[in-house]
């Protein structure tokens, strides 16, 4: 970043251009913003070529995002008249994004069809066909495998691999869900929602061995971040749920005491965090009777 | 021996300040030319693209990640990612073959040794402007600037500097001090000074700049300048990795396994009894605190 400046400071400043290179460095989507300072920047007589191609861009993505279709042809044509090649990578991603926004997506799979022809490693290519797949209605299976297409090229890119969990949550196959999920985690292990989701899986799976990689997986996220409630109720509940999983189980099954032991232990501990969470708040009450039925369970 | 000599002043006015302006010129010419003799990015390797993300992702299973999941799950990922690194490596070798066979001549940057038939100047490009900047310089200093004592250094050099420094002073001479240096001295002490100075100066190209060459990666080409890798090597690379994986072994068990017991602390994580069964209630061998113990440590005492 050329300031170290906050958003604010920078609106505050009218300063446009740089304004809009914060827009993009931190990736915020804020197309009204965008668009505001994208054009009182563009009548700046002083900036440089690749500026304003740059600004270009970013307004004519803002106006998409705004569904303002005469901006972004404004831009786009704009962008021709500066001298962009109409077969410029850059230039005919953009123009993909144009098509897609306005509903001609055989057309933009089309484009980026070539675009992968001449040249596989193109990722963004990859990106766009999934997210055409994706808002289309009934193509889950098809959306699956050009996921699947993007994250055999580009196997270490972890946002992809979240993508795929929660595609796969949204589809019900949590088994697929948890692995997509711990790729996450070989990147990020230190982030608590990463071990709260893979938790929730296990939980909704349930059976004895997940559910006590549920629990564990919930005091991890407690361990990073003791705070998190979404993380106290989920240990409450799936350590419960362990709880009457190992008295409903079979003889076949092989039921550890002393898990059982730490199970209610969690609940009880569980409970009591968040009920400390809730102190002071209106929802107290409701937050203890709540506890009360699952530490009752369990004595 | 110590001998202080008076130096002219005029040798400071028209050549040590004259020759720091000229070789701060010199190296914003150096910047500028070799900005304008860059090459165009190169389409990126498709092979060893998609195999090297493979690897990035496999090489995390040996980082402190290990430690968020079981041990054995970690386990059965590292049997996993080896199966998979050799899958991917046979598929690498394929695809290059393959390629080979097919002819395909348009794909330039396949491996080092054909990026540099065709283009044979881009990996000379940017160090020959450099070095002949270099030599010119040198030869021009020595022609005009040598013969006499330049300056001297304010720190003391050890004897062995006399002969690189005092080059061109005459016959070798064996009273002068080694701080006496000579101009080429003068001029690399400058160069390797400017380096940073010229960083200063130059700056950072501005964001788009930047922000244009992580585009370039983006959308599958090479910053230009850099020669793609070969599927042979890549794949060389994997099975090395599925080597380094096999051998790997955790020191220790995964921290995660005993997550649970550091949440709930020491004291309230229940203790294991050695003993289960009908002997549990027997106080010489249980601990107290343990619950399979009847009665012991859970009455209140009524009074």
């Amino acid at each position: 970043m050329d300031t170290d400046a906050d958003l604010e400071t920078l609106v505050a400043q009218k300063d446009h251009v740089n304004v809009l290179r914060y827009l993009r460095v931190h990736q915020l989507r804020d197309p009204s913003l965008a668009v505001h300072h994208g054009q009182a920047a563009l009548k700046q007589r002083s900036l440089s070529d690749v500026t304003r191609l740059a600004i270009y861009e970013q307004v004519a993505l803002a106006a998409l995002d705004l569904q303002d279709h005469t901006l972004a042809d404004e831009c786009l044509s704009k962008l021709r008249e500066m001298g962009v090649e109409k077969e410029s990578v850059r230039f005919r991603l953009l123009l993909g994004r144009c098509l897609e926004a306005s509903g001609d997506t055989t057309g933009a799979s089309q484009l980026y069809d070539t675009l992968l022809k001449e040249n596989p490693a193109n990722s963004v290519a990859l990106k766009r066909k999934y997210c055409i797949l994706k808002s289309q209605v009934g193509q889950e299976i098809a959306t699956v495998a050009a996921l699947n297409e993007y994250l055999q090229n580009n196997y270490s890119d972890p946002a992809a691999w979240s993508e795929m969990a929660k595609l796969r949550m949204e589809q019900g196959d949590f088994a697929k869900a948890i692995y997509a999920w711990e790729e996450v985690l070989l990147s990020a292990p230190t982030d608590p929602f990463v071990h709260v989701s893979i938790a929730e899986c296990y939980t909704t799976v349930g059976g004895l061995d997940n559910l006590e990689q549920a629990r564990k997986h919930f005091c991890q996220a407690l361990e990073l971040d003791a705070s998190y409630r979404r993380a106290q109720f989920g240990l409450v509940v799936a350590a419960n749920a362990y709880v009457e999983a190992a008295s409903n189980a079979s003889k076949k099954q092989l039921v550890d005491d002393f898990e059982v032991q730490v199970a209610k232990e969690l609940v009880k501990f569980g409970a009591e965090q968040a009920i400390q969470a809730y102190k002071g708040t209106s929802m107290l009450a409701s937050v203890q009777s709540l506890m009360q039925e699952y530490t009752e369970g369990v004595k | 021996m110590t001998t202080t000599l008076l130096l002219d002043p005029d040798i400071r006015d028209w050549v040590v300040l004259p020759l720091f302006v000229i070789m701060v010129a010199a190296g914003l010419l150096r910047h500028s030319v070799s900005v304008l003799l860059q090459g165009s990015p190169v389409k990126a390797q498709a092979i060893s693209a998609r195999s090297s993300s493979l690897l990035r992702q496999t090489m995390k299973l040996q980082t402190g990640a290990a430690h968020y999941m079981t041990t054995w799950r970690w386990q059965c990922r590292k049997e996993h990612a080896i199966q998979t690194l050799r899958q991917e490596a046979d598929w690498a070798e394929a695809e290059q073959t393959k390629k080979s066979e097919s002819g395909d001549a348009t794909d330039n940057a396949d491996d080092p040794m054909s990026a540099m038939m065709n283009n044979p100047m881009s990996m000379m490009k940017g160090n020959m402007v450099f070095m002949v900047q270099n030599m010119v310089m040198m030869q021009g200093i020595q022609h005009f600037f040598s013969g006499f004592i330049l300056l001297k250094v304010p720190f003391p050099l050890t004897a062995g500097f006399k002969s690189m420094f005092q080059r061109g002073l005459g016959a070798e001479l064996p009273d002068l001090e080694p701080s006496y240096v000579s101009s080429v001295s003068w001029y690399f002490l400058v160069m390797y000074g400017l380096r940073s100075f010229l960083q200063l100066v130059i700056g950072d190209p501005p964001l788009e700049v930047r922000e244009q060459s992580s585009k370039t990666m983006q959308y599958g080409y090479l910053p230009p300048g850099r020669t793609g890798q070969d599927g042979a090597a890549v794949a060389q690379q994997l099975r090395q990795e599925a080597e380094n994986l096999e051998v790997f072994v955790q020191p220790r068990k995964s921290e995660f396994d005993s997550v649970e017991k550091r949440v709930l602390g020491v004291q309230r994580y229940p203790k294991k009894s050695k003993l289960t069964g009908p002997d549990s209630h027997d106080s010489l061998f249980t601990n107290a605190n343990t619950g399979n113990t009847k009665g012991k440590g859970g009455k209140k005492k009524s009074n």
